[in-house]
């Protein structure tokens, strides 16, 4: 069962949080969506698996940062959609803001070992 | 088959609905794009699911995040426990009633020895309490209850010492008698207790209605016309009436004046022992009419003396400080009794010793302390040997559930979990065994007080002092709580074991 598992980026703690808030920002989405578009939107880099997925939608929506809703779709199948909440918006701006500090951060040491390396 | 669980927060069971739910969506989702992309549906339904993953599992890890979850897992491990416990309904029983025979034999010796060895008397700070006992042959007529009459003095000795020792804050003097009481409907007979004026003082015994007696109750033979009912009687025999204040009791045809009750809980100083009447020490030639002692006589040994040492006085310092009071006493008394040569010498060099008084007057103690204590080791190897029993049961057990172990463990679930779904098993068989042995104690009890020959003979009013055993679930739990995780580790390490790949040989 690892070795399924073994080409695929291991998402940092905490950063399947931010990205299934980031994609519910374009509208209301059902779990499936969710991953789907996390998936297509990395160019199938990121895959995100469904024991995280899960897990994860429902921790966010018990701190109340998204909600859910049972809508029946167009075959007729009902299926859990999940939406943005006012304070998931709000905790969306601060998590992004924080990864622009840690992504700089990794960049700025990267950048300077290489400026090492080359030099 | 369902089970009831009526602690669970309602809508649990729909959540877990709703979560199938949602994981079905997401799998039909998937296999239906899969379709659409040109794949057979059974192809697509085989990769859908394998892209899915393990249901079970992502099942488990969601709920995880659901706060209640733990409580759930509880009941659900309760429920499984429950569930192979029914299943094999010889194991239970067998492992049950061993373990309420040694829980059961445990608590019930046990509740005897902490009311008669371990307790103190129910009265503020007991370990200040003494006895005074004066070994040594004693002339004249000497009452003895133990301890071959050294425990008994004279009233005019114990009235001799009050005045001149300065080692008590109190000296109190006490003698159980049995009465006769009248005058609310027929005669009864009830337990008298002939008390020093101070005696309440001393004990720090407050009333619980009217007053108690202080030291101008005790002034004259047959002149202090008054009485003290216990709570205990006061409840039983009046109702906790507070009129009864002020009234008159006949006691052996003379009527007392009833002057109050003494505070609840408070039996006395000799345990196994529950006063009914307290009544000043100088009616004793009234309340005790048929004794060959008389109250006056320094002869008449009849009277156990007991005190409180004053703040910061060990036992040795006060019994130093007594030995010179107590000489010139044993003096007169000699003359009086007119000894002469060899007695004399013997009389007047007895000791007067103090020996700890906590526990009250150590009658009953003298007797049952050996026989108890065997008892106690006798049961508590008994309760060795339930453990022994029981965690060979359930080693053998645990060796036939190997491969039930094996597949859970391939299945997905964690060793954590098995590990805890096992000892909850252990802990039900142990909580059951443990109720069926409180309840089994509290059967026996009151049978074992009359069949164990501790002397409680003929006094079946005063086994009522002897709560049952349920009073202490505390101890018993600790018992049970340590012979339960025994077995479960024993368990646990078979579970261990049990390897995933041991299930494929089979």
């Amino acid at each position: 069962m690892k070795e399924r598992y073994q080409n695929r980026i291991e998402l940092l703690q905490g950063t399947l949080d931010l990205l299934v808030l980031q994609t519910l920002r374009w509208g209301p989405q059902h779990g499936y969506g969710i991953g789907r578009a996390i998936q297509s939107q990395s160019g199938d880099v990121l895959q995100v698996d469904t024991g995280s997925l899960y897990p994860a939608l429902h921790r966010l929506e018990r701190k109340k940062w998204i909600a859910a809703d049972w809508k029946t779709s167009e075959n007729k199948q009902r299926v859990r959609v999940y939406r943005l909440t006012a304070s998931g918006r709000k905790q969306l701006a601060d998590e992004r803001s924080r990864w622009k500090q840690l992504s700089a951060a990794i960049a700025g040491i990267l950048n300077a070992a290489k400026k090492e390396y080359e030099g | 088959m369902k089970w009831p669980w009526p602690f669970l927060p309602a809508g649990s069971r729909k959540r877990d609905e709703d979560l199938d739910e949602e994981i079905r969506a997401h799998i039909e989702m998937s296999v239906r794009e899969r379709v659409e992309r040109g794949a057979t549906p059974d192809a697509a339904r085989a990769a859908a699911q394998r892209e899915f993953g393990n249901v079970g599992l992502v099942k488990e890890t969601t709920r995880d995040t659901w706060s209640w979850v733990w409580l759930e897992r509880i009941a659900q491990d309760v429920r499984y426990g429950l569930r192979m416990m029914r299943r094999s309904p010889g194991f239970t029983i067998v492992a049950v009633l061993t373990l309420a025979l040694g829980i059961g034999a445990n608590t019930a010796i046990f509740s005897f020895t902490d009311q008669i060895l371990l307790r103190t008397l129910p009265v503020p700070n007991p370990e200040q309490l003494v006895v005074l006992r004066s070994p040594g042959r004693n002339h004249g007529h000497t009452w003895s209850d133990i301890d071959n009459g050294a425990q008994s003095f004279s009233y005019p000795m114990y009235k001799d010492l009050r005045e001149r020792a300065t080692v008590f804050s109190g000296l109190l003097a006490c003698r159980s008698v049995d009465v006769n009481v009248s005058g609310h409907g027929a005669t009864q007979s009830a337990h008298g207790e002939l008390v020093s004026g101070n005696y309440f003082e001393t004990l720090e015994v407050p009333p619980a209605l009217g007053r108690v007696f202080t030291p101008s109750d005790e002034t004259a033979p047959g002149g202090d016309t008054v009485a003290v009912l216990s709570y205990r009687y006061w409840t039983r025999q009046f109702g906790a009436d507070p009129s009864i204040l002020n009234k008159a009791l006949t006691v052996n045809g003379i009527p007392l004046t009833l002057v109050g009750v003494a505070r609840k809980g408070f039996d006395g100083v000799q345990i196994g022992e529950a006063p009914d009447i307290f009544v000043p020490v100088t009616m004793m030639e009234q309340m005790a009419p048929n004794s060959p002692q008389t109250l006056e006589d320094p002869n008449d040994h009849w009277l156990p003396v007991m005190g409180r040492l004053k703040l910061g006085m060990t036992r040795a310092q006060a019994q130093a400080s007594l030995q010179p009071l107590y000489e010139p006493i044993l003096e007169s008394d000699a003359k009086l009794l007119k000894l002469h040569g060899g007695d004399l010498q013997q009389f007047t060099a007895k000791p007067l010793l103090l020996i700890g008084g906590s526990h009250g007057r150590p009658v009953l103690q003298q007797d049952a302390e050996e026989p108890l204590l065997v008892l106690v080791s006798m049961v508590g190897l008994v309760l060795l040997i339930t453990c022994a029993n029981l965690a060979g049961l359930l080693l053998a057990r645990g060796e036939a559930r190997q491969r039930e172990i094996a597949v859970r463990l391939a299945l997905g679930s964690g060793r954590g979990r098995l590990v805890r779904q096992l000892l909850t098993e252990s802990l039900l068989i142990g909580v059951i065994g443990g109720a069926a042995g409180i309840l089994l104690a509290s059967w026996c009890s009151s049978d074992a007080c009359h069949a164990s020959g501790l002397a409680f003979d003929a006094e079946g009013p005063r086994l009522e002092r002897f709560r049952r055993p349920l009073e202490y679930p505390a101890a018993k739990n600790l018992d049970r709580f340590a012979s339960g995780a025994d077995r479960g580790a024993a368990r646990r390490r078979r579970a261990s074991r049990a390897h995933a790949s041991e299930c494929r040989a089979h």
